[in-house]
């Protein structure tokens, strides 16, 4: 077998002879020539063709037996697959709680799984497991849930990941759901994992877009990867429920209706203590002055146009009026104003706040880097042609010592407004 | 026109916390007449800071060439490599 030259489209370019990694290909006169010796009908050559002149020549062909029988096994399979993806409906969302405290991340995922289900005429269940917390259940009716499976066991009390597991699993395989999204906070992310390896089905992490495809009912699910660089959307083919955990804040929060109600379906898990190996002996809240710029919310950053540290003043006041954090670009870093837990950028920490103030940074691209994903980023600056202003949302051509306070002064009334009311 | 900053960004570092570069004595700085550091080196490292009246020194940066230890006039720059799998990166060097 070897690469055909289909002579009318030959136009001679000599791209095959350099694609070819056998050496043999060769451009005699104005046509490529084809030694079949050397041939291995790999196709490179042809896919480099601008002129369609190449072909892989395919014998005809004649199926043996056994490999008749494997396509119409693979078919037989396929068709049971898809019979079998029939059985599993409905749209569940994992509802997140500690100590009968509801992450917000699971009624924002309620308004995106009615979006959803309203694509593909299915229906909307909230999953609820922990210890004394049907309360919980009349809320993600008024966030938008159909239905609620509830399981509560004392043993449920505290998040671990074995009995969640289990009740998870067991519930799956029960009610067999289409889909089944998590909230990617660190419960989240830790559970679905475990869930999907033990119903042996995708997931995928941290989703930032979720579509579905009507007629497939595919469950299109998009996340950024290489930090960001790249955004890959993942379908699960042959496999339910289709898993995903979704970012935090992404999706909007969907409108409370209050009064709206649906069916609760209690469930009981047989649990033994003796089965989960993992005990919780404390739980320890995190206090105190530590730095978590990679969880703040709104961020206000001081560069080297702040000009020294006793300026920092006006920067940390806007920080707490904002109920912010304050952080610092390299040149602040450097220059003693901060420690270096608080930078961002490239070789600091890489932030995604909601508000991202940046005062008196440039805006190089080695700071960019660590913060240009945030949802808003506001730039002071005095000079109007510092790179930041391509990346800012809002821009502030001006001295920061008159502007932050201005700013600091009109949050505080605005604030304090709003307080009132 | 690119920065010298984007150029840089190129490159592929992997900073340490702490810099391996030291200025020795920052009171002769004050004295140095011209500063070759800053503008003798090809990372543009050291930069004057009029307010705080240092120099600075953005290591991450450093491309490990050795010139501002003989670019310093006052043999005031303690240079060393980076530790260990530390500094810069050089790919298709």
């Amino acid at each position: 077998m070897t690469v055909r030259v289909i002579e009318k489209n030959c136009i001679a370019c000599g791209l095959c002879v350099q694609a070819c990694p056998f050496e043999a290909l060769e451009v005699k006169g104005d046509v490529a020539v084809v030694d079949p010796d050397k041939c291995t009908n790999c196709g490179d050559c042809v896919e480099i063709c601008p002129a369609d002149a190449l072909a892989l020549d395919e014998p005809p062909k004649e199926m043996t037996k056994k490999e008749i029988k494997s396509v119409e096994d693979n078919e037989a399979a396929a068709k049971e697959i898809k019979k079998e993806l029939k059985e599993y409906n409905g749209i569940w969302i994992f509802i997140e709680q500690m100590d009968g405290k509801p992450a917000p991340v699971s009624w924002e995922l309620l308004g995106e799984g009615a979006r959803l289900a309203k694509q593909i005429d299915t229906e909307l269940v909230g999953v609820l497991i922990g210890d004394k917390v049907a309360s919980l259940a009349g809320e993600a009716f008024s966030y938008g849930a159909d239905k609620v499976y509830l399981v509560e066991n004392p043993l449920l009390k505290n998040y671990v990941t074995e009995p969640y597991t289990k009740v998870l699993v067991n519930l799956c395989k029960k009610y067999k759901p289409e889909i089944f999204l998590f909230g990617a906070t660190s419960l989240g992310r830790d559970i679905a994992g475990a869930v999907a390896t033990q119903l042996q089905t995708g997931l995928t992490a941290d989703c930032t877009e979720l579509t579905v495809d009507e007629s497939s009912r595919y469950l299109m699910q998009t996340r950024p990867a290489f930090g960001g660089n790249i955004m890959a959307t993942i379908v699960c083919r042959h496999r339910r429920p289709q898993m995903a955990t979704v970012r935090p804040r992404v999706m909007s929060m969907p409108e409370r209706q209050d009064g709206r109600t649906g069916e609760i379906i209690r469930e009981d898990m047989d649990l033994k203590q003796e089965e989960i190996l993992t005990r919780i002996i404390e739980v320890i809240e995190e206090k105190g002055s530590a730095v978590y710029l990679d969880k703040a919310e709104i961020i206000v950053a001081a560069g080297r146009g702040i000009g020294s540290k006793t300026n920092l003043k006006v920067i940390e006041e806007l920080s707490e009026v904002l109920g912010g954090t304050v952080a610092a670009s390299r040149a602040a870093v450097e220059a003693g104003w901060f420690e270096h837990t608080y930078q961002v950028g490239q070789t600091g920490v890489t932030v995604r706040p909601k508000v991202y103030f940046a005062v008196g940074i440039s805006g190089a691209i080695q700071h960019l880097v660590g913060m240009q994903t945030s949802d808003v980023i506001v730039a002071i600056n005095n000079d109007p042609d510092a790179p930041i202003f391509k990346f800012a949302t809002f821009g502030i051509v001006g001295d920061y010592a008159t502007v932050v306070p201005a700013l600091t002064g009109e949050f505080k009334k605005r604030l304090n407004e709003e307080g009132l009311r | 026109m690119k920065s010298l900053e984007d150029k840089l960004f190129l490159n592929r570092y992997q900073p340490d916390k702490e810099s391996h570069l030291k200025v020795i004595n920052r009171d002769k700085c004050l004295e140095c007449e011209g500063k070759p550091c800053t503008f003798i080196c090809p990372a543009k490292v050291y930069s004057w800071n009029p307010k705080e009246k240092i120099i600075e020194t953005a290591y991450e940066g450093c491309v490990e060439c050795g010139t501002c230890r003989y670019g310093c006039a006052h043999d005031n720059i303690e240079w060393k490599n980076p530790r260990g799998g530390f500094g810069i990166m050089y790919k298709y060097g």
